[in-house]
């Protein structure tokens, strides 16, 4: 378990990242991923993992998107400060960076990542998803589907969508 | 560059970015799945520091709360209530049930799969 979950935590938590855009909330998102596999599933065949965790992770993943939406919606209504409002917090640095950038990230070597990034950001999540789980993960239909809780006709339009989208803003930008 | 050329160089690109994760966070993961193979042992229990993970009685709590404060202000006619608020708090309040969704969901494709092997 160890082997595998050290073999896979960087990837989940770019994903997470690019997901979520909270370096915080995304480390939040793998931890919890995998204290769930582990609790859950750790007597399981390890073949069974690698699916079995990134659906966990995809499910965190879309439960925070809804739970997000549904705290900003109370907190809004009910006039809290949101952290946004906190006048000893810097504003900008409280600011999701929603095209993914970092220091790291800008130097020149790093381009292509960032601009990867910054596209696969402007995804809708579920395209977002079909194409990291099937292109990064390689993930077969099947697999996708099962990770993501819906067809397999929907992964291939998905994923078809979110591949059509990059090219179109990538070709031409990478080198 | 056809497709399956864009589609090497992106996930050659996320390669690099997942390898060149800075220290800090390499150091935190680390520790995250040290935390989370604890519970191998079966003696340990996390406890997220999320708000959205907070445990079900707190969360029960702060909905009887909000629900009061809605009651009252609602009665006065002093403001009306967000769209969708009751399920809002069944989502807020649903953690459990989306466990045992998840974990039925998947003992169902295993079933699938397994006939799908059988046949």
């Amino acid at each position: 378990m160890d082997q595998f979950l050290s073999s896979v935590e960087r990837r989940a938590y770019r994903i997470a990242k690019i997901a979520v855009g909270s370096h915080e909330d995304a480390l939040d998102l793998v931890q919890d991923a995998m204290l769930a596999l582990v609790q859950k599933y750790a007597r399981r065949d390890p073949e069974e993992w690698p699916p079995l965790f990134h659906r966990i992770l995809q499910s965190r993943i879309l439960d925070f998107y809804r739970r997000s939406k549904v705290r900003n919606r109370w907190i809004s209504w009910l006039g809290f400060p949101g952290r946004d409002d906190d006048p000893n917090e810097n504003p900008v640095d409280a600011l999701a960076d929603e095209q993914g950038r970092e220091p790291m990230q800008a130097l020149a070597n790093q381009d292509s990542m960032v601009k990867l990034e910054q596209a696969l950001q402007q995804l809708p999540l579920r395209q977002q998803q079909a194409f990291l789980l099937r292109t990064w993960e390689g993930m077969n239909v099947a697999e996708t589907a099962r990770a993501m809780k819906c067809s397999e006709g929907s992964v291939k339009t998905h994923y078809s969508r979110a591949v059509h989208t990059l090219r179109e803003k990538l070709e031409g930008h990478w080198p | 560059m056809n497709e399956q050329e864009f589609l090497k160089q992106a996930k050659q690109v996320l390669d690099e970015g997942a390898d060149n994760l800075d220290a800090a966070t390499r150091s935190r993961l680390n520790q995250a799945r040290q935390v989370a193979l604890q519970g191998l042992d079966g003696n340990t229990r996390y406890r997220a520091k999320s708000w959205w993970m907070l445990p079900a009685g707190g969360v029960a709590m702060a909905a009887i709360a909000i629900l009061g404060s809605v009651m009252y202000f609602r009665t006065s006619g002093l403001i009306a209530l967000p769209q969708n608020s009751i399920s809002d708090l069944e989502i807020v309040a649903s953690r459990d049930q989306l466990d045992m969704y998840e974990n039925l969901d998947f003992y169902q494709w295993l079933v699938v799969e397994e006939d799908a092997n059988a046949g």
